[in-house]
């Protein structure tokens, strides 16, 4: 069966589809996958100075979290020229000094080729006269060394292939369905298979009645994914880069499996 | 003390809605439509705003050590 994806609904940070025609090991290794995409984060934090509530240990935690965009390509820096000292290519340095009263933001964090996905964070408070001093260094890691690096959220269901004989005018089955999937019209009962999470209500509860039965099953080669982006990238792109992830994993292999010739 | 910035559970950045949510919730709105607006779907998200309480502001006048 040909491989065909159907699109669902799209919203800035989250986009849904369904992928006809694959396996669920395929498409378990499209969401594993998700953990191997490179993406940027703070990785070290040098202070100066830090005159406020928050240990460094906390404040350095919180720095690590805030999600970043590049704005210019970066390389891993195990895989950099610099052989992973660090250089320009494979790090991005951040400064903040500041000195309060006032609640410090992401975006007093300056740095050149990143900015942060989100400009109103707030990364914690400072009174009158506390000040904070700080370098950090961003770099490109991938999700199983640490969630920090992860660029969203990616799951998916079976899509429910669903037989319904008889049931007609069968009005109290609205009331079964917990997802409201359950719609009559002309006297016919229909169910709509994107809110249908398979629960299997409608089928208990069409045993005790007459002349009708529904069967649900989960299909084993039609999927509903559903992408959320933390906001380093588009959803769609951590679809595509999961895949070029797997590629790059499959390629190694191949590599060297070619010691066997 | 602070808002997190990612939730707990799931991971999602929450951090810049934070000032929002607060700001509307003392204005007397309803925390689950000013929830449902922000797009805090899952419980895991939710439950970190509900729980919160600002409390950086307060100790920041004490001595850290």
């Amino acid at each position: 069966m040909a491989i065909k994806i159907e699109k669902l609904s799209k919203e800035k940070e989250k986009i849904s589809f369904i992928v006809r025609g694959i396996n669920n090991s395929v498409a378990n290794a499209i969401r594993r996958s998700v953990l191997e995409i490179p993406t940027l984060a703070i990785d070290t934090v040098e202070f100066y100075k830090n005159d406020s509530a928050l240990y460094d240990e906390i404040l350095a935690h919180r720095l690590g979290l805030v999600p970043l965009k590049a704005t210019k390509t970066f390389v891993q820096r195990g895989k950099c020229t610099c052989k992973g000292k660090g250089c320009l290519k494979c790090t991005a340095t951040f400064k903040l000094n500041t000195k309060g009263p006032k609640t410090v933001y992401t975006q007093d964090l300056k740095s050149k080729g990143v900015e942060v996905a989100y400009p109103e964070m707030p990364l914690i408070f400072l009174n009158k006269d506390q000040e904070i001093q700080l370098t950090a260094e961003a770099t490109l890691g991938i999700g199983k060394e640490h969630a920090k690096f992860t660029p969203g959220l990616l799951w998916f269901n079976s899509y429910p292939i669903i037989e319904i004989e008889g049931c007609a005018g069968a009005e109290d089955f609205v009331k079964v369905c917990p997802r409201k999937a359950i719609t009559i019209k002309d006297k016919r009962v229909s169910i709509d298979p994107l809110k249908c999470d398979i629960c299997g209500a409608c089928v208990e509860y069409s045993k005790n009645k007459e002349k009708c039965s529904i069967k649900i099953t989960p299909s084993e080669e039609d999927f509903i994914f559903y992408i959320e982006s933390f906001g380093q990238t588009k959803p769609e792109e951590i679809f595509i880069d999961a895949i070029k992830a797997i590629d790059d994993n499959l390629d190694k292999i191949v590599k060297d499996s070619k010691k066997f010739k | 003390m602070i808002i997190p910035i990612r939730c707990f559970s799931c991971g999602k950045p929450i951090a810049h809605l934070w000032e929002k949510f607060k700001a509307r919730v003392e204005k007397g709105e309803d925390p689950k439509k000013v929830l449902d607006d922000l797009g805090l779907e899952r419980y895991c998200c939710r439950a970190v705003f509900l729980g919160h309480v600002d409390l950086l502001e307060l100790t920041s006048k004490f001595k850290k050590f």
